[in-house]
């Protein structure tokens, strides 16, 4: 795609200079534009194949069902699980955007006791949990009989953290000398 | 052999259940594939801060206490709209003293439920865990979930018997006095 094309399309100014990494921004700018917004599809399309794969191919499809279960104006007090506010569904899409490459697979959702978003993720030796609220993020693994918790404080970094430590559980099924808490 | 009358301390091989109902699934994700695992929504409560319990058996599930407790999930499940699956067990030992490093000792109380109007309300083998206010409400929710998933076992619920009608003298007696009536009618007729 050029960057004329990419300018039209996002509206925001692309130099000629443009650099790798800075088109891999742009193609989560643009999915996210995608998935939020619903645009067209066929813009993700034109991108290149190395960027593509770096996003896992559930993601799409998840986020499409978490934008299928906001509910419709008015419907506020018949939420009871079926339904999600549009608030806890902005912040479980961009928890899936900002960690879907640490995420070890397509995830089961559904709607918390309190109407936060719950995604179950099965990996190979045990389950990531994640809890989502315009709040706070809950994380929770547990492999082979052990478990680790993880509660967001102010620390934008943390998530990133625990979660590759948590991904590297699921996959080596080993959890070493891990804190419950981390 | 007569039913297990529970004592009111509860003893570490006691086997505990958390009974099962249908949980809803989001309007949009109806296509996503069957959760593998427990929800974490059977672990919450609407009365926090604490999590009802049945008391199944003194170390194994036993079968009268389970006919017992059985036709009263079902009664919860039709109040709740909801289908009872049945109970997801563990020894007691496994909540109050889990063996897992870090884990919360919890505290099981025996709350057996008498004064209820309907019988069927009532329930003998009643227990609940207290859960403390820290660390927070979920990591004591996903800790429940993890031991009962972990050492827990699932026990179906089975599909109650038809339960005739009570045979009641009054009934009858007004039952054949109208019966009479009606026939003094006709023959008046």
């Amino acid at each position: 795609m050029t960057t004329a094309a990419l300018s039209t399309f996002s509206g925001i100014r692309y130099t000629d200079t443009h650099r790798e990494s800075d088109l891999h921004v742009d193609l989560l700018k643009r999915y996210y534009r995608m998935l939020v917004f619903k645009a067209p599809e066929a813009d993700l399309l034109e991108t290149p194949r190395a960027h593509q794969a770096s996003l896992p191919l559930w993601l799409e499809d998840v986020v499409r069902r978490i934008n299928d279960s906001v509910a419709p104006r008015g419907m506020n007090e018949e939420l009871a699980g079926r339904w999600l506010s549009e608030p806890v569904a902005e912040a479980a899409r961009q928890f899936l955007l900002k960690h879907a490459s640490l995420l070890p697979s397509e995830p089961h959702i559904y709607s918390s006791a309190d109407g936060e978003l719950v995604a179950e993720f099965q990996g190979r030796h045990g389950m990531v949990t994640s809890i989502v609220s315009p709040e706070f993020l809950v994380l929770f693994a547990s492999v082979n009989g052990h478990s680790v918790y993880w509660r967001s404080s102010e620390d934008e970094t943390g998530s990133i953290k625990a979660l590759t430590k948590m991904k590297n559980m699921l996959e080596t099924g080993k959890h070493g000398d891990m804190e419950t808490r981390l | 052999m007569a039913i297990w009358k529970p004592a009111s301390s509860i003893g570490p091989q006691e086997r505990l259940g958390r009974r099962l109902f249908d949980e809803p699934t989001l309007v949009g994700a109806t296509d996503q594939a069957p959760l593998k695992g427990l929800n974490l929504r059977h672990f919450r409560d609407n009365r926090e801060p604490t999590l009802s319990l049945d008391r199944m058996g003194r170390t194994n599930v036993e079968k009268q206490v389970a006919k017992y407790l059985n036709i009263r999930g079902f009664r919860a499940a039709s109040k709740r709209k909801a289908a009872f699956q049945g109970w997801v067990e563990v020894a007691a030992k496994e909540i109050t003293n889990p063996a897992q490093k870090g884990a919360v000792s919890l505290l099981v109380v025996s709350s057996p439920v008498h004064a209820q109007p309907c019988d069927m309300d009532n329930n003998n083998y009643h227990c609940h865990v207290e859960k403390p206010t820290s660390p927070e409400p979920y990591y004591i929710e996903l800790q429940l979930r993890h031991i009962f998933t972990d050492r827990g076992r699932i026990h179906y619920s089975e599909a109650p018997e038809e339960v005739a009608p009570e045979e009641n003298w009054f009934a009858k007696a007004t039952g054949y006095i109208r019966n009479c009536f009606r026939r003094l009618r006709r023959w008046g007729t």
